[in-house]
């Protein structure tokens, strides 16, 4: 629990942080990448579409994709990462950007 | 429930232009079609020597984009053997950019209301003996039904541009295509069509927001034609008679959030040497300004349309042998880009223009309005019969989904369905950056492979399986041994992705 309320506020820390979206969004692809040595990047998803919006932009492995938010969606390199630590975060991603 | 109130169509046509959209991609006031200097391009770059055409093609093999002046000296070939190594070069340029796959999709026709003139098309509003039709969302559905039924993944709608067919009529129509969920033959399978393509008239940059929404692929519209003059000819009245709105259609797409564009010409209106210039001068205008080219060029040649003399007597009218050489050029000048090559072509023709550089291309295409649940209705009566279908143009290859991948099979070629990269945010400058580096073909590889053995398992016949397997085993085995799918986990992800779609589970992407 304390880990969850301490990543949620490192989120919270970048994107108050932040005055652009794109550039918060970037941000959070980079605390992603240091904390959990993971590639990824945003996407704005129009429907079945998910056009890529910030971060990484060079990813050539598999993927998987994750529903932020009606208007975001994030993609993460497949590796083998703890699932439960991939939840974690996505979670407190959605508390983050469901405004 | 009232209907939405549409507007008059004279009154329509009046409003829909926009000449600040228009205005503001022009420099010091001149579009992008300087036709006195494509004419020189053509007329200085006669009887180019081998050696320069060779280093031509080298620019091409490395992936990088071909200048006027240079597709212009390939346009002006002569010497058949050259023409044989350009040939084979188109082919090595898409196998290194887009591997040995091909892409299949299916035309959806919405609607043939039409506030145009264009002398070529059976849609123009003077023709008497077109029978007018616009789809309700529920017959949209059926006609999704039967296209998901004989196994695409992938559609292309198109529209007349009238007021009835406007943005929020396609709007609704891409949510209704993309609510179909279908069972197999097995009964529990679902398909259904993953990326919708859109063909329809240009429209406002806040028009083009609204399409972006909904959701759709690519956004496609054909010039017809670069030739000023020739376009004024053919597009005599309605808002397609302003050529610059039209020029600038995938421009405001591009400003709206679209950023899979496509564009083409309908070969046999003017010379072909000058609308390859022009798809190459609309490509280098769309990077200069966009940082991205199109996504997909089509290269349709004008066919016999009821109600058209022009479509059946225009003295532009390319041949064969002419329809391979654009081909093929189009694959030279622009590397990375997808090249469409339509049913409209007869199947012996098609398949020799696919061995130069195509990526895509349709099959089991019914082009009357309603066309896929009437085939079905009228398939005991006469299979395959046109005649009697009034429709835009008329279609050389008739043949089912099923013989034309056992066709391309066959040939080596993998059909692919693949929809991932619209849907990981591999589209636009990042799908063109993976083009560019040759490395977006290497994922299509992946999941070429995987779509076609979702196809194989719940669509092919047992004589394309056959064929079919042949191909995906070669495949299989290739994929093993690059170095490229050694990195990471990604040869370890693609074999479990691939267990798990020969075990019954369904769209799953690399």
């Amino acid at each position: 629990m304390v880990k969850e309320t301490s990543l949620y506020n490192d989120l919270k820390k970048i994107v108050d942080s932040g005055t652009d979206l794109k550039d918060e969004l970037n941000a959070i692809t980079e605390y992603i990448y240091k904390k959990y040595n993971l590639r990824s990047y945003f996407c704005k998803i129009f429907a079945s579409r998910w056009s890529f919006f910030a971060g990484d932009n060079d990813i050539y492995l598999s993927v998987k994709r994750f529903k932020i938010s009606n208007e975001f969606g994030l993609i993460i390199e497949d590796k083998n990462v703890e699932n439960e630590k991939v939840e974690i975060l996505i979670k407190n991603l959605k508390l983050l950007l469901k405004n | 429930m009232c209907a939405k109130k549409i507007m008059n169509p004279d009154e329509w046509v009046k409003q829909v232009v926009k000449q600040e959209e228009i205005d503001k991609y022009l420099i010091d006031g001149k579009d992008f079609i300087d036709e006195e200097l494509i004419n020189k391009q053509l007329s200085e770059n006669k009887d180019p020597d081998k050696q320069k055409i060779r280093d031509i093609l080298q620019k091409s093999l490395n992936i990088e984009r071909l200048e006027p002046e240079e597709t212009a000296a390939l346009l002006n070939v002569t010497d058949p053997k050259m023409w044989e190594e350009m040939f084979e070069m188109a082919l090595k340029v898409k196998r290194k950019v887009y591997d040995n796959r091909i892409v299949f999709f299916a035309p959806l026709y919405c609607a043939n209301l039409c506030v145009n003139s264009c002398k070529y098309c059976g849609f123009r509003k003077e023709n008497k003996e077109e029978k007018r039709r616009i789809l309700t969302m529920d017959e949209i559905r059926e006609e999704t039904k039967a296209v998901v039924a004989e196994g695409h993944k992938r559609m292309i709608a198109v529209y007349g541009e009238h007021p009835s067919t406007a943005v929020d009529y396609i709007c609704d129509s891409i949510k209704a295509i993309y609510s179909v969920k279908e069972k197999s033959k097995d009964g529990t399978v679902s398909g259904e069509i993953r990326r919708v393509n859109i063909n329809a008239a240009p429209m406002s940059i806040a028009d083009l927001k609204k399409l972006n929404a909904a959701g759709i692929g690519t956004y496609q519209v054909f010039q017809e034609t670069y030739h000023k003059e020739t376009y004024k000819k053919v597009h005599p009245a309605g808002v397609k008679a302003n050529y610059r709105w039209r020029l600038y259609a995938l421009h405001r797409a591009m400003e709206a959030g679209v950023d899979d564009v496509a564009t083409g010409v309908l070969f046999g209106l003017a010379n072909w040497r000058f609308e390859v210039m022009g798809l190459l001068y609309h490509a280098i205008d769309l990077e200069r300004q966009f940082g991205v080219g199109p996504h997909t060029i089509s290269f349709p040649r004008m066919t016999p349309a009821i109600g058209s003399d022009l479509s059946k007597e225009s003295k532009f009218l390319v041949s064969d042998e002419n329809t391979k050489k654009l081909a093929a050029i189009l694959r030279l000048s622009v590397p990375y880009t997808g090249i469409i090559i339509t049913a409209r072509e007869e199947p012996e023709i098609k398949k020799e223009i696919i061995k130069v550089g195509c990526t895509q291309t349709d099959a089991s295409s019914r082009i009357g309005i309603g066309a896929y649940t009437e085939a079905l209705k009228k398939l005991a009566e006469h299979q395959g019969d046109q005649t009697d279908c009034k429709q835009q143009f008329t279609l050389g290859d008739t043949r089912s989904l099923d013989a034309v991948i056992r066709e391309m099979a066959e040939m080596g070629m993998i059909t692919s369905f693949c929809t991932a990269g619209y849907r990981c945010g591999r589209t636009g400058d990042k799908i063109m950056g993976l083009l560019k580096s040759c490395t977006e073909g290497k994922f299509c590889k992946l999941n070429a492979v995987l779509t076609f053995r979702e196809y194989l398992e719940d669509y092919a016949s047992a004589e394309t399986k056959a064929v079919g397997e042949k191909v995906l085993a070669k495949e299989l085995k290739e994929i093993e041994a690059m170095e490229f799918y050694k990195k990471g986990n990604l040869l370890e992800k693609f074999k479990e992705n691939y267990n798990r779609i020969c075990n019954g589970e369904r769209d799953i992407f690399i």
